[in-house]
Protein backbone atom coordinates (compact mmCIF):
# COMPACT_ATOMS: atom_id res chain seq x y z
CA UNK A 1 0.00 0.00 0.00
CA UNK A 2 1.38 3.49 -0.82
CA UNK A 3 0.71 5.34 2.22
CA UNK A 4 1.56 8.89 0.64
CA UNK A 5 2.74 11.07 -1.57
CA UNK A 6 6.35 10.17 -0.50
CA UNK A 7 6.01 6.75 -1.76
CA UNK A 8 4.37 7.38 -4.85
CA UNK A 9 7.23 9.85 -5.93
CA UNK A 10 9.28 6.88 -5.22
CA UNK A 11 7.55 4.42 -6.56
CA UNK A 12 7.30 6.37 -9.93
CA UNK A 13 11.02 7.71 -9.73
CA UNK A 14 11.88 3.67 -9.59
CA UNK A 15 9.64 3.06 -12.51
CA UNK A 16 11.17 5.64 -14.37
CA UNK A 17 15.07 4.81 -13.51
CA UNK A 18 13.69 1.07 -14.27
CA UNK A 19 12.56 1.83 -17.93
CA UNK A 20 15.73 4.20 -18.62
CA UNK A 21 17.97 1.82 -17.73
CA UNK A 22 16.32 -1.01 -19.78
CA UNK A 23 15.91 1.38 -22.69
CA UNK A 24 19.90 2.13 -22.36
CA UNK A 25 20.39 -1.52 -22.38
CA UNK A 26 18.49 -2.58 -25.52
CA UNK A 27 19.88 0.64 -27.58
CA UNK A 28 23.70 -0.46 -26.57
CA UNK A 29 22.99 -4.12 -27.73
CA UNK A 30 21.60 -2.96 -30.47
CA UNK A 31 24.80 -0.88 -31.24
CA UNK A 32 27.55 -3.76 -30.87
CA UNK A 33 25.40 -5.91 -32.69
CA UNK A 34 25.68 -3.65 -35.34
CA UNK A 35 29.62 -2.52 -34.80
CA UNK A 36 30.33 -6.97 -34.63
CA UNK A 37 28.22 -7.45 -38.05
CA UNK A 38 30.53 -4.39 -39.40
CA UNK A 39 33.99 -5.61 -38.54
CA UNK A 40 32.46 -9.50 -39.13
CA UNK A 41 31.69 -8.60 -43.06
CA UNK A 42 34.62 -7.13 -45.71
CA UNK A 43 31.99 -5.48 -48.39
CA UNK A 44 33.66 -6.25 -52.22
CA UNK A 45 32.25 -4.33 -55.45
CA UNK A 46 32.46 -5.11 -59.05
CA UNK A 47 32.28 -2.12 -61.37
CA UNK A 48 31.45 -3.98 -64.24
CA UNK A 49 30.61 -3.33 -67.70
CA UNK A 50 29.53 -5.09 -71.01
CA UNK A 51 28.23 -4.56 -74.73
CA UNK A 52 30.16 -0.54 -74.22
CA UNK A 53 30.66 -0.92 -78.13
CA UNK A 54 33.37 1.86 -78.30
CA UNK A 55 31.19 4.50 -76.96
CA UNK A 56 33.76 6.70 -75.30
CA UNK A 57 31.36 9.05 -74.61
CA UNK A 58 27.86 7.82 -74.32
CA UNK A 59 26.46 9.49 -76.94
CA UNK A 60 29.34 8.75 -79.71
CA UNK B 1 33.69 7.58 -70.05
CA UNK B 2 33.74 11.25 -68.44
CA UNK B 3 30.47 10.63 -66.55
CA UNK B 4 31.58 7.04 -65.38
CA UNK B 5 34.23 8.25 -63.73
CA UNK B 6 32.29 10.71 -61.91
CA UNK B 7 30.13 7.64 -61.10
CA UNK B 8 33.23 5.71 -59.94
CA UNK B 9 34.70 8.21 -57.50
CA UNK B 10 31.22 8.85 -56.04
CA UNK B 11 31.03 5.27 -54.97
CA UNK B 12 34.58 3.61 -54.37
CA UNK B 13 34.56 4.72 -51.20
CA UNK B 14 31.41 2.89 -50.19
CA UNK B 15 33.70 -0.55 -49.95
CA UNK B 16 36.46 -1.88 -48.86
CA UNK B 17 37.00 -3.84 -51.74
CA UNK B 18 36.95 -2.81 -55.59
CA UNK B 19 37.60 -4.56 -58.74
CA UNK B 20 37.07 -3.12 -62.72
CA UNK B 21 36.17 -5.50 -65.05
CA UNK B 22 34.40 -5.67 -68.40
CA UNK B 23 32.23 -8.78 -70.00
CA UNK B 24 33.47 -7.97 -73.79
CA UNK B 25 31.69 -6.06 -76.77
CA UNK B 26 33.70 -2.98 -75.53
CA UNK B 27 34.99 -2.88 -80.01
CA UNK B 28 33.72 0.18 -81.95
CA UNK B 29 33.72 -2.14 -85.48
CA UNK B 30 36.41 -2.41 -88.05
CA UNK B 31 38.51 0.15 -90.03
CA UNK B 32 40.59 3.09 -88.76
CA UNK B 33 37.45 4.64 -87.25
CA UNK B 34 36.70 2.07 -85.12
CA UNK B 35 40.03 1.45 -83.84
CA UNK B 36 40.63 4.69 -82.98
CA UNK B 37 36.93 4.30 -81.17
CA UNK B 38 38.62 1.07 -79.42
CA UNK B 39 42.16 2.53 -78.77
CA UNK B 40 40.75 5.51 -76.69
CA UNK B 41 37.97 3.48 -75.09
CA UNK B 42 40.58 1.47 -73.61
CA UNK B 43 43.09 3.71 -72.83
CA UNK B 44 40.45 5.55 -70.71
CA UNK B 45 38.96 2.38 -69.07
CA UNK B 46 42.60 0.99 -68.19
CA UNK B 47 43.06 5.12 -66.64
CA UNK B 48 39.44 4.63 -64.14
CA UNK B 49 40.94 1.09 -63.00
CA UNK B 50 39.09 -1.36 -65.59
CA UNK B 51 42.25 -4.30 -65.74
CA UNK B 52 40.31 -7.13 -67.29
CA UNK B 53 38.39 -7.67 -70.56
CA UNK B 54 36.61 -10.34 -71.90
CA UNK B 55 36.02 -11.12 -75.47
CA UNK B 56 33.33 -10.89 -77.77
CA UNK B 57 33.19 -12.33 -81.23
CA UNK B 58 32.72 -8.72 -81.87
CA UNK B 59 36.00 -7.96 -80.53
CA UNK B 60 37.92 -9.69 -82.89
CA UNK B 61 36.50 -7.76 -85.91
CA UNK B 62 39.97 -6.04 -86.28
CA UNK B 63 41.84 -9.52 -85.82
CA UNK B 64 43.69 -11.10 -82.66
CA UNK B 65 47.54 -8.80 -83.35
CA UNK B 66 46.07 -5.87 -82.92
CA UNK B 67 44.22 -7.01 -79.64
CA UNK B 68 47.36 -8.12 -78.32
CA UNK B 69 49.20 -4.98 -79.33
CA UNK B 70 46.39 -3.01 -77.66
CA UNK B 71 46.49 -5.28 -74.11
CA UNK B 72 50.01 -4.37 -74.10
CA UNK B 73 49.62 -0.71 -74.70
CA UNK B 74 46.99 0.22 -72.26
CA UNK B 75 48.15 -2.48 -69.16
CA UNK B 76 44.84 -4.50 -69.41
CA UNK B 77 44.07 -8.23 -69.76
CA UNK B 78 42.01 -10.27 -72.06
CA UNK B 79 40.52 -13.18 -71.45
CA UNK B 80 38.92 -15.18 -74.22
CA UNK B 81 38.85 -19.09 -72.17
CA UNK B 82 37.57 -20.69 -75.33
CA UNK B 83 39.10 -19.49 -78.09
CA UNK B 84 42.09 -20.54 -79.53
CA UNK B 85 44.83 -20.26 -83.18
CA UNK B 86 43.10 -22.20 -85.95
CA UNK B 87 45.94 -23.68 -87.16
CA UNK B 88 48.33 -25.34 -84.03
CA UNK B 89 45.46 -25.51 -81.83
CA UNK B 90 47.41 -22.79 -79.10
CA UNK B 91 45.03 -20.90 -76.93
CA UNK B 92 44.83 -16.80 -77.58
CA UNK B 93 45.12 -15.67 -74.28
CA UNK B 94 45.50 -17.60 -70.35
CA UNK B 95 42.80 -19.76 -69.51
CA UNK B 96 41.54 -17.93 -66.66
CA UNK B 97 43.23 -14.88 -64.41
CA UNK B 98 43.18 -15.07 -60.60
CA UNK B 99 44.06 -11.37 -59.43
CA UNK B 100 44.40 -10.53 -55.96
CA UNK B 101 42.33 -7.65 -54.59
CA UNK B 102 43.69 -5.65 -51.63
CA UNK B 103 41.59 -3.57 -49.93
CA UNK B 104 41.60 0.35 -51.73
CA UNK B 105 41.81 2.66 -48.61
CA UNK B 106 43.53 1.71 -45.29
CA UNK B 107 42.77 2.10 -41.55
CA UNK B 108 39.58 0.05 -41.32
CA UNK B 109 39.62 -3.04 -39.49
CA UNK B 110 38.51 -5.89 -41.87
CA UNK B 111 37.96 -9.43 -41.49
CA UNK B 112 40.33 -10.29 -44.72
CA UNK B 113 43.36 -8.70 -45.79
CA UNK B 114 43.49 -9.48 -49.51
CA UNK B 115 40.51 -11.26 -51.44
CA UNK B 116 41.27 -13.21 -54.85
CA UNK B 117 39.27 -13.29 -57.76
CA UNK B 118 39.50 -15.87 -60.08
CA UNK B 119 38.21 -15.05 -63.57
CA UNK B 120 37.04 -17.06 -66.78
CA UNK B 121 36.37 -15.68 -69.93
CA UNK B 122 34.05 -16.99 -72.78
CA UNK B 123 32.14 -16.33 -75.70
CA UNK B 124 29.83 -18.35 -78.23
CA UNK B 125 31.38 -20.74 -80.43
CA UNK B 126 32.58 -19.22 -83.63
CA UNK B 127 34.53 -21.23 -86.95
CA UNK B 128 36.37 -18.41 -87.80
CA UNK B 129 36.44 -14.45 -85.43
CA UNK B 130 37.64 -12.55 -88.30
CA UNK B 131 37.23 -11.82 -91.69
CA UNK B 132 40.36 -14.24 -94.12
CA UNK B 133 41.24 -10.74 -95.36
CA UNK B 134 43.30 -9.96 -92.21
CA UNK B 135 46.36 -11.73 -92.99
CA UNK B 136 47.17 -13.09 -89.72
CA UNK B 137 46.89 -16.53 -88.12
CA UNK B 138 42.95 -17.38 -87.79
CA UNK B 139 40.92 -17.69 -84.29
CA UNK B 140 38.21 -20.03 -83.29
CA UNK B 141 36.02 -20.03 -80.25
CA UNK B 142 35.08 -23.57 -79.37
CA UNK B 143 32.15 -24.68 -77.66
CA UNK B 144 32.18 -22.83 -73.76
CA UNK B 145 30.29 -25.34 -72.01
CA UNK B 146 33.24 -28.24 -73.12
CA UNK B 147 35.96 -26.02 -71.35
CA UNK B 148 33.75 -24.54 -68.23
CA UNK B 149 33.21 -27.49 -66.20
CA UNK B 150 37.35 -27.91 -66.08
CA UNK B 151 38.63 -24.65 -65.64
CA UNK B 152 36.08 -23.43 -62.99
CA UNK B 153 37.36 -26.46 -61.37
CA UNK B 154 40.91 -25.45 -61.68
CA UNK B 155 40.09 -21.78 -60.90
CA UNK B 156 38.60 -22.71 -57.96
CA UNK B 157 41.19 -24.05 -56.36
CA UNK B 158 43.40 -21.03 -56.24
CA UNK B 159 40.39 -18.36 -55.58
CA UNK B 160 37.68 -16.96 -53.22
CA UNK B 161 35.73 -15.86 -55.67
CA UNK B 162 34.66 -17.34 -58.91
CA UNK B 163 33.52 -15.13 -61.85
CA UNK B 164 32.70 -16.39 -65.36
CA UNK B 165 33.00 -13.16 -68.04
CA UNK B 166 30.20 -14.82 -70.64
CA UNK B 167 29.06 -12.82 -73.98
CA UNK B 168 26.76 -13.95 -76.61
CA UNK B 169 23.54 -15.76 -76.18
CA UNK B 170 21.84 -16.49 -72.94
CA UNK B 171 20.63 -19.56 -74.40
CA UNK B 172 24.22 -21.08 -74.39
CA UNK B 173 24.89 -19.70 -70.83
CA UNK B 174 22.55 -21.51 -69.25
CA UNK B 175 23.69 -24.83 -69.44
CA UNK B 176 27.02 -24.04 -67.84
CA UNK B 177 25.12 -22.47 -64.79
CA UNK B 178 22.89 -25.05 -64.47
CA UNK B 179 25.55 -27.76 -64.97
CA UNK B 180 28.99 -26.33 -63.59
CA UNK B 181 29.21 -25.47 -60.19
CA UNK B 182 31.52 -23.44 -58.60
CA UNK B 183 30.49 -19.88 -60.27
CA UNK B 184 29.77 -17.42 -57.86
CA UNK B 185 29.48 -14.47 -59.91
CA UNK B 186 28.24 -14.15 -63.65
CA UNK B 187 28.59 -11.32 -65.57
CA UNK B 188 26.90 -11.30 -69.21
CA UNK B 189 27.52 -9.13 -72.73
CA UNK B 190 25.64 -9.71 -75.33
CA UNK B 191 21.97 -10.95 -74.99
CA UNK B 192 21.76 -8.89 -71.68
CA UNK B 193 18.83 -8.24 -72.08
CA UNK B 194 17.53 -11.82 -71.54
CA UNK B 195 19.32 -11.52 -67.61
CA UNK B 196 16.41 -10.69 -64.76
CA UNK B 197 16.02 -10.68 -61.29
CA UNK B 198 14.34 -13.69 -61.71
CA UNK B 199 16.82 -15.63 -62.48
CA UNK B 200 18.00 -18.33 -60.40
CA UNK B 201 21.14 -20.00 -60.49
CA UNK B 202 23.86 -21.05 -58.11
CA UNK B 203 25.69 -18.17 -59.07
CA UNK B 204 24.47 -15.07 -58.76
CA UNK B 205 24.03 -13.12 -62.69
CA UNK B 206 24.66 -9.63 -63.70
CA UNK B 207 24.45 -7.31 -66.75
CA UNK B 208 23.93 -3.86 -68.14
CA UNK B 209 21.92 -2.10 -70.51
CA UNK B 210 24.36 -1.75 -73.48
CA UNK B 211 26.22 1.07 -75.23
CA UNK B 212 28.00 2.32 -71.73
CA UNK B 213 24.75 4.51 -70.52
CA UNK B 214 25.11 2.31 -67.48
CA UNK B 215 27.27 1.64 -64.30
CA UNK B 216 26.94 -2.06 -63.11
CA UNK B 217 27.40 -2.25 -59.42
CA UNK B 218 27.83 -5.88 -57.60
CA UNK B 219 28.35 -5.50 -54.55
CA UNK B 220 29.01 -8.40 -52.11
CA UNK B 221 29.39 -8.93 -48.70
CA UNK B 222 32.35 -11.15 -47.33
CA UNK B 223 32.55 -12.88 -44.37
CA UNK B 224 36.00 -13.62 -42.42
CA UNK B 225 36.25 -17.10 -44.55
CA UNK B 226 35.74 -15.36 -47.84
CA UNK B 227 32.07 -16.88 -48.56
CA UNK B 228 29.77 -14.43 -49.91
CA UNK B 229 26.59 -13.91 -47.13
CA UNK B 230 24.69 -11.30 -49.16
CA UNK B 231 25.08 -9.42 -52.45
CA UNK B 232 23.14 -6.24 -54.23
CA UNK B 233 23.12 -5.43 -57.42
CA UNK B 234 22.62 -1.84 -59.35
CA UNK B 235 22.46 -0.52 -62.53
CA UNK B 236 22.92 3.48 -62.16
CA UNK B 237 22.42 5.35 -65.27
CA UNK B 238 24.76 7.71 -66.49
CA UNK B 239 22.59 10.76 -66.95
CA UNK B 240 23.34 13.78 -68.59
CA UNK B 241 22.87 16.09 -65.46
CA UNK B 242 26.05 13.90 -64.06
CA UNK B 243 29.18 15.68 -63.36
CA UNK B 244 31.83 15.19 -65.96
CA UNK B 245 35.09 14.45 -64.48
CA UNK B 246 37.63 16.58 -65.89
CA UNK B 247 40.55 14.43 -66.38
CA UNK B 248 38.19 12.27 -68.42
CA UNK B 249 37.07 15.16 -70.44
CA UNK B 250 41.11 15.87 -71.08
CA UNK B 251 41.01 12.91 -72.99
CA UNK B 252 37.87 13.38 -74.98
CA UNK B 253 38.81 16.50 -76.39
CA UNK B 254 42.33 14.62 -77.49
CA UNK B 255 39.77 11.89 -79.05
CA UNK B 256 37.30 14.36 -80.65
CA UNK B 257 40.58 16.03 -82.42
CA UNK B 258 42.15 12.46 -83.23
CA UNK B 259 38.73 11.47 -84.71
CA UNK B 260 38.24 14.75 -86.59
CA UNK B 261 41.84 14.57 -87.96
CA UNK B 262 41.16 11.09 -89.21
CA UNK B 263 38.02 12.50 -91.16
CA UNK B 264 39.54 15.11 -92.70
CA UNK B 265 42.35 12.29 -94.10
CA UNK B 266 39.91 10.27 -94.91
CA UNK B 267 37.95 12.74 -96.81
CA UNK B 268 41.15 13.77 -98.61
CA UNK B 269 42.43 10.31 -99.37
CA UNK B 270 39.15 9.67 -101.46
CA UNK B 271 38.72 12.81 -103.01
CA UNK B 272 42.37 12.85 -104.61
CA UNK B 273 41.49 9.51 -105.95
Amino acid sequence: MLNNDHDRKKVMRFSILTILAFLGIMLGCHQSSNAVDNAATASFTFFYTNDIMGYVTPCG
Amino acid sequence: MARRATFINDHIDSTDFAMFIDAGGFARGGGDIGKLYTNYLLRGMADLGYTVFNLSYRDFITGGNILKDLSNKHNVEFIASNTFYKDNGKPFTEPYLVKTIKPHSSGKSLPVDKIRVGIVGMCDEYGLLFSKQIKEPMLEAKPPLDFAEKLIAQVRKKADIVVLLYNGNYAKLKPILETVKGIDVTIMGGQYYMVTPNDHFESIIVSTPSMGKYGGLLTLQLDNKKKIVSHRNENIPLKEDMQDDPAMLKLIKEFEEAEKKLQDETIYSSSSH
